[in-house]
């Protein structure tokens, strides 16, 4: 592959990377980083830690895993120096998706009377299905709803003991299951 | 129909709730062989959704949804479509107000203004000191410095003289010339100092090169950037570094 095609690759792999791992800064706009700009510092890094040839020659799993960790490096020390480098003004729709997860969360005065009416039917369900569960399996999924951490509801609940990703799969299949949605 | 791979599945939920340890575009590669990737993500974003308005628990806030969509986004972006998929998806895509575009360019003045005394401390040693304000340096002493004697030297970089610039110069004036050329925070475009910088830096940059004889031609056609510049030329990658090392150059002066 030559040089360009090489770099043009590795960019667009990194411009993946870059999205998802800035999307959940989306609303701490002071101090984040830009997606193109995440990826151009962290090229820069690479390129000048590693010399091209040692870059090519990785195998394309290992070159990843190497951008990768560089990308959330940099994103760390970013959020660790709060350096206000950039103050992203563009809509959540090319940069960050706060306002779309804002814009996608139920507005009760906006919903119909039929979605209100489905809407309390499934939390509902919801409710009879959580009360189903055993405490360990309760604390656990409700410290993941509060935390968004599944390594800190394991923590604080002492449960699962291993496997706390399956367990947490399952335990999403039986709720999805107790409420009538289709578990694939 | 067919079940999303127990592995596949456990790592999205490792990426979504966990912390970061899991390379979330590996399971974006590895989806592309999952059709019902999608689909599932979708509906355990609706249950997750469902589950924490039932227990009462921020929807907006949550750092797991922000980076389950994100994840929904890029496993679409990366799923092989259909000419007639890709054609509805063309027709129905929204069209950009003039409103949302400048909103969508605009950033932080600081950063144009940060470019230009850089570029200009740049353009000190492009033209030479004769012919350059001395007072560029008691404009921002910090950020001609950090160019002149941090910046330039270590990297290697010869802006001056009448020698044609490498393809990691030429890359590194290109960033310099889209950092000039964007709109200011305020939404207005930039400024004919800017504009004549710019053109400047773009004649610089593609020196040497087969470029247009107009100054904004050569200044608009830096704008594609080293792809514009390069195409598929092995070159092209250096020129990207360049690019690189502009913008490092730049965050570092601003930090």
């Amino acid at each position: 592959m030559a040089t360009g095609q090489f770099f043009t690759a590795l960019r667009a792999e990194l411009e993946v990377r870059a999205r998802m791992l800035l999307a959940g800064a989306s609303r701490h706009r002071e101090g984040r980083f830009v997606p193109d700009d995440l990826v151009q510092e962290a090229l820069s890094k690479l390129l000048a830690s590693y010399d091209e040839a040692s870059l090519r020659e990785r195998p394309h799993n290992q070159l990843m895993a190497l951008a990768y960790r560089t990308m959330r490096n940099l994103v760390i020390d970013g959020a660790r120096k709060k350096s206000a480098v950039l103050a992203d003004e563009r809509p959540d729709d090319q940069g960050g998706i706060g306002a779309q997860l804002a814009g996608r969360a139920a507005d009760p005065e906006q919903a119909s009377a039929e979605d209100t009416l489905i809407h309390e039917a499934r939390v509902g369900k919801m409710r009879g299905a959580l009360a189903e569960l055993d405490s360990n399996e309760r604390c656990f999924i409700d410290c993941v709803m509060e935390t968004d951490s599944v390594p800190a509801a394991q923590k604080k609940c002492g449960w699962p003991d291993k496997s706390p990703y399956y367990v947490l799969k399952k335990l999403f299949e039986r709720l999805r299951g107790a409420v009538g949605e289709e578990v694939r | 129909m067919s079940a999303i791979p127990e592995a596949l599945a456990e790592r999205a939920l490792q990426w979504v709730f966990g912390d970061d340890e899991v390379d979330p575009g590996l399971i974006v590669s590895d989806g592309r062989a999952v059709p019902e990737l999608r689909a599932w993500l979708v509906g355990l974003e609706h249950h997750i959704s469902d589950l924490k308005r039932t227990l009462g628990v921020s929807v907006s806030e949550s750092l797991a949804l922000a980076r389950l969509h994100a994840l929904i986004v890029e496993v679409e972006r990366a799923a092989p479509r259909s000419f007639p998929a890709q054609l509805q998806a063309d027709v129905a895509a929204p069209v950009v107000s003039i409103g949302a575009y400048r909103k969508r360019t605009r950033r932080n003045v600081a950063i144009i203004g940060a470019a230009v005394l850089a570029i200009a401390a740049a353009l000190f040693l492009l033209v030479g000191p004769g012919a350059t304000n001395p007072k560029v340096h008691d404009v921002d002493a910090t950020i001609a410095e950090a160019l002149t004697r941090d910046i330039a030297p270590d990297s290697g970089f010869g802006f001056g003289g009448a020698a044609e610039p490498t393809a990691r110069d030429r890359g590194f004036l290109i960033g310099a010339v889209i950092d000039l050329s964007k709109p200011r925070a305020s939404g207005q475009p930039s400024g004919a100092a800017e504009v004549a910088l710019a053109q400047t830096l773009a004649s610089r940059a593609l020196q040497g090169l087969d470029a247009p004889d107009d100054k904004e031609a050569r200044r608009q056609r830096a704008l594609g950037g080293c792809a514009a510049v390069f195409g598929a030329d092995p070159e092209r990658g250096e020129c990207e570094q360049g690019a690189s090392a502009y913008i490092t150059a730049r965050n570092n002066v601003l930090r």
